[in-house]
């Protein structure tokens, strides 16, 4: 008992430290005394950038460490030429902006920029915690599992057995479970990544929230079977004067669905960080450490409702995915009601 | 052009989203917990079926909320 104590005590303090250090960060960009934490501080803080930032830190250039930026790929709509810009966006945007007018087409961007590379940092962490657990496991060495892979092991079951199973069957649940355990465990990891000192949140991205979303759209046309599209294009039971409504209807909605996955989790993972700057904002806002007093329980408080969240939201972003792949895959039987 | 109107709009809008996804989803929450209260062998799959119908209510909302935000722009 003692020793969850001192962990949850450690916790606390964390949350404490990394809430006040996001301060740091927005107080570092607000440059001079007189300037204020608005929304356009807070959205800057949240958008993706082409370097990282570590503000308090003398590193890099003033705290920004640069990240590796390339030309740009130019691909000419017309005949398809494909042309490169001379200079990579974040090194110089104005003649950037002016090459690519200039040579007009298909902008290809590939640049590593800080959502990127936490992307990257969220893919190796993936890779390590499971892999190395498993060679040992291969190797004979684990017969329980203890402390850190016993964990892992705990939500894979949980994954398995409570969202995956009841939703797609044994059959197809087994087919589909390494997708379902890549997609909540990369979303998770994502979403921790933001709440460490310096991080980012890959997730508060809606390109990285529409490519995961994209995932599960394609996996669901893709292994769905002829029940499924027929749910589609000619719903049982319904007249058939009614099917000129009901197809772009269902139609629209294979589309909704990835939408609304992708909306969910990128407003979920940005609010949280919003309402953490603002609390802080605060405190510069109002140029009294008195407000601290106030301010950093409350973003600490909120700190932790962001732990939860973030657990939360991957484990509803997988729950819907195992629903829609389920439902298309799934054998139906007629006899029954729908 | 003037804008402000459409500030105030995305405003209210979203306010009024909050509204009705708080009553709605605090609606279902309220229902579930008295379904687990009288029946918590059941509590397992009413808490599955109470989130799956949250975030389907959160659906409808954030769409509303994006284009309370498109409205901003």
């Amino acid at each position: 008992m003692h020793k969850y104590l001192k962990v949850s005590f450690l916790i606390l303090v964390l949350a404490f430290f990394s809430s006040a250090i996001a301060g740091g960060n927005t107080e570092g960009e607000s440059h001079g005394g007189d300037e204020k934490v608005n929304g356009e501080v807070i959205i800057h803080h949240m958008l993706d950038a082409s370097y990282l930032d570590f503000y308090p830190i003398p590193v890099g250039d003033h705290g920004k460490v640069h990240l590796p930026a390339f030309p740009a790929i130019i691909v000419n709509g017309v005949n398809g030429f494909i042309d490169f810009t001379s200079v990579a966006k974040s090194v110089n945007p104005t003649v950037f902006a002016q090459e690519v007018e200039q040579k007009n087409g298909i902008v290809i961007d590939m640049s590593i920029t800080k959502h990127v590379f936490f992307l990257f940092v969220a893919a190796l962490v993936c890779l390590l915690i499971f892999t190395l657990p498993f060679k040992k496991a291969q190797q004979g060495e684990i017969v329980v599992r203890k402390g850190f892979s016993n964990l892992l092991e705990t939500i894979v079951v949980f994954i398995r057995d409570e969202i995956v199973y009841p939703n797609m069957g044994e059959v197809q649940g087994r087919k589909f479970l390494p997708l379902l355990l890549t997609i909540f465990f990369f979303i998770l990891i994502c979403n921790l990544l933001g709440l460490v000192p310096f991080g980012a949140t890959a997730t508060g991205n809606v390109n990285v929230t529409a490519g995961l979303a994209l995932i599960t759209f394609f996996a669901t046309q893709i292994f769905g079977n002829k029940d499924y599209w027929k749910h589609v294009f000619a719903t049982p039971g319904v007249p058939v004067w009614l099917l000129p409504i009901m197809i772009p209807v269902e139609v629209m909605g294979l589309f909704t669905k990835p939408f609304a996955l992708t909306m969910r989790l990128f407003a979920n993972m940005t609010a949280g960080h919003v309402i953490i700057l603002a609390l802080i904002g605060l405190i510069i806002n109002f140029k009294s450490y008195g407000v601290a007093l106030g301010a950093v329980p409350g973003a600490a408080a909120i700190f932790g409702l962001e732990l939860f969240v973030a657990l939360l939201q991957s484990y509803i972003f997988t729950l819907l995915s195992a629903m829609f792949i389920g439902a298309a895959v799934e054998e139906h039987h007629h006899e029954e009601a729908h | 052009m003037d804008y402000s109107m459409a500030y105030i709009a995305s405003g209210f809008g979203a306010g009024i989203v909050t509204l009705g996804a708080g009553y709605g989803i605090g609606n279902i929450a309220g229902k579930a917990m008295e379904a687990m209260g009288r029946q918590p062998e059941a509590a397992g799959d009413i808490r599955t079926s109470m989130i799956i119908a949250a975030a389907l209510i959160e659906g409808v909302a954030l769409f509303c909320a994006v284009t309370c935000f498109l409205l901003n722009k």
